[in-house]
């Protein structure tokens, strides 16, 4: 036991836990709900008034507000791209740290299994070993 | 004229008594314990003449103290009452002052003396045996009464979530910090990866697991200390006690392997059945992997069982073993 130690960590080398998915979360899931009421036509079994009142919205949003449509159907899109990479990287991340910890554990455990064994084989070394004049 | 005496007698020289949480006092306790059903004790410790102490069961006297060596000189001490000749004698200390002591006072009487197994024999004295030195002989051993609640086995520790971890009781004195761990649990955390590593050390619980410090959990109470003992897979003492090894006896008596140091008194607990020794890292790991297979633990937790049960378990049969010194050398 007069060998050095091995090292300790500053930190668990545990996989973390898997992050939920972007891409169906409740926010994103939302915003398209809302985008496509926006444009949706009235069902033909709606009341009257409801058809109406869903047209003016509809032809309102057409008229005085193309430039903020198109703004805001680029802004989903971002959002819907940017989800997609997360959910990538959060995967990559993952396996990364699976391998890292894999990688800690393996090659901690049989370093540490050798250098016992390297420091039995010097101590039998040094105890068959004749004494230097 | 002093009324008839109806019971032997019996002179408990203690240096350790006054220090209750050493291994060698808890042992003499015992024994003075178990002497006083058949005998009327008279304990001893260093102190000035005159003095009394009263200490459970049994008043401590002084006949005098040197500071340094302890003991007074035989020809200064100063006895209340002096020992009767034929008392019989227990030493927990072969310093010259007390066998000087035992020399002036009490060589017509039986004397034996409460010392390390895995020590120079002593020649003056008979040696108190209570580890079997095989697993062949033990009748031969005194054997002890040593204590532990059942019940700290039917509920884990508190601040763990989880059992079947390496149990291991330090070889560092007092307090350390808890980082870095003593080097035995660097080594032992970092071959076994996977596996909970609990050092108990200061009065507190460090848990290790793959290279890094998971948390730290107070050791308030001996319960405490047994439910640690009692949940775990294995127990690696790596200083166990120089006269009985008395945590490795607790594990065992709830069932659990030990793992320790060669050449020691663990190690006679070890081989009467109740686990395996190391000298190296390598023989370390590979004890440590043996018990981690779960026949093998079960096979040893058995054997260790019921070894420390029948020598560690029943004070009756303790207290008639120690009544035949009485008498005898």
């Amino acid at each position: 036991m007069t060998d050095r130690p091995p090292g300790m960590f500053r930190r668990p080398s545990d996989p973390s836990e898997p992050l939920r998915p972007l891409g169906g979360s409740e926010h994103i899931v939302r915003m398209h709900s809302d985008w496509a009421r926006l444009h949706a036509t009235p069902g033909a079994n709606a009341p009257l008034g409801a058809r109406i009142r869903q047209r003016a919205r509809a032809a309102t949003f057409r008229v005085g507000r193309s430039a903020s449509r198109e703004l805001l159907a680029d802004l989903i899109r971002a959002v819907d791209a940017v989800a997609v990479r997360c959910d990538e990287l959060s995967g990559q991340v993952e396996r990364l740290e699976a391998v890292a910890d894999d990688l800690a554990r393996v090659l901690g455990e049989e370093v540490t299994q050798l250098r016992a064994a390297v420091q039995r084989l010097e101590a039998d070394g040094t105890e068959s070993s004749p004494p230097v004049r | 004229m002093s009324p008839a005496r109806t019971k032997p007698t019996a002179v408990v020289l203690s240096s350790s008594w006054r220090r209750p949480e050493s291994e060698l006092s808890f042992v003499t306790r015992a024994v003075a314990a178990a002497l006083s059903r058949h005998a009327d004790v008279t304990v001893v410790a260093p102190m000035p003449a005159g003095t009394r102490e009263a200490d459970g069961a049994f008043d401590v006297i002084g006949i005098g103290e040197v500071r340094g060596s302890g003991w007074p000189d035989a020809r200064t001490a100063r006895w209340p009452r002096p020992p009767e000749p034929d008392a019989t004698w227990i030493l927990d200390d072969l310093s010259d002052g007390a066998l000087a002591l035992h020399h002036d006072f009490g060589a017509a009487g039986f004397g034996y003396v409460i010392t390390s197994p895995t020590g120079a024999p002593s020649s003056a004295l008979s040696e108190l045996v209570f580890t079997p030195d095989t697993a062949t002989a033990p009748t031969t051993a005194l054997g002890l009464h040593v204590p532990v609640n059942p019940l700290a086995g039917t509920h884990r520790h508190a601040g763990l979530g989880f059992t079947g971890y390496i149990l291991v009781l330090t070889n560092r004195p007092s307090t350390p910090p808890v980082e870095p761990p003593t080097p035995a649990v660097a080594w032992l955390t970092s071959r076994f990866h996977d596996q909970y590593v609990v050092i108990v050390e200061g009065g507190s619980a460090a848990v290790w697991k793959g290279r890094a410090l998971r948390g730290v959990i107070s050791v308030d109470t001996r319960t405490d200390f047994w439910r640690l003992l009692a949940h775990s897979a294995m127990t690696v003492d790596l200083a166990p006690g120089e006269i009985i090894a008395r945590e490795c006896i607790e594990a065992l008596r709830f069932g659990t392997p030990i793992v320790v140091p060669s050449g020691t008194v663990g190690a006679m607990h070890a081989a009467a059945g109740g686990g395996l020794t190391f000298s190296d890292t390598l023989s370390l790991f590979d004890g440590v992997d043996q018990l981690l297979d779960e026949t093998e633990r079960k096979r040893f937790a058995g054997h260790g069982y019921d070894y420390a049960d029948r020598l560690f378990g029943d004070p009756t049969t303790f207290v008639t073993k120690v009544s035949g010194l009485i008498g005898r050398s």
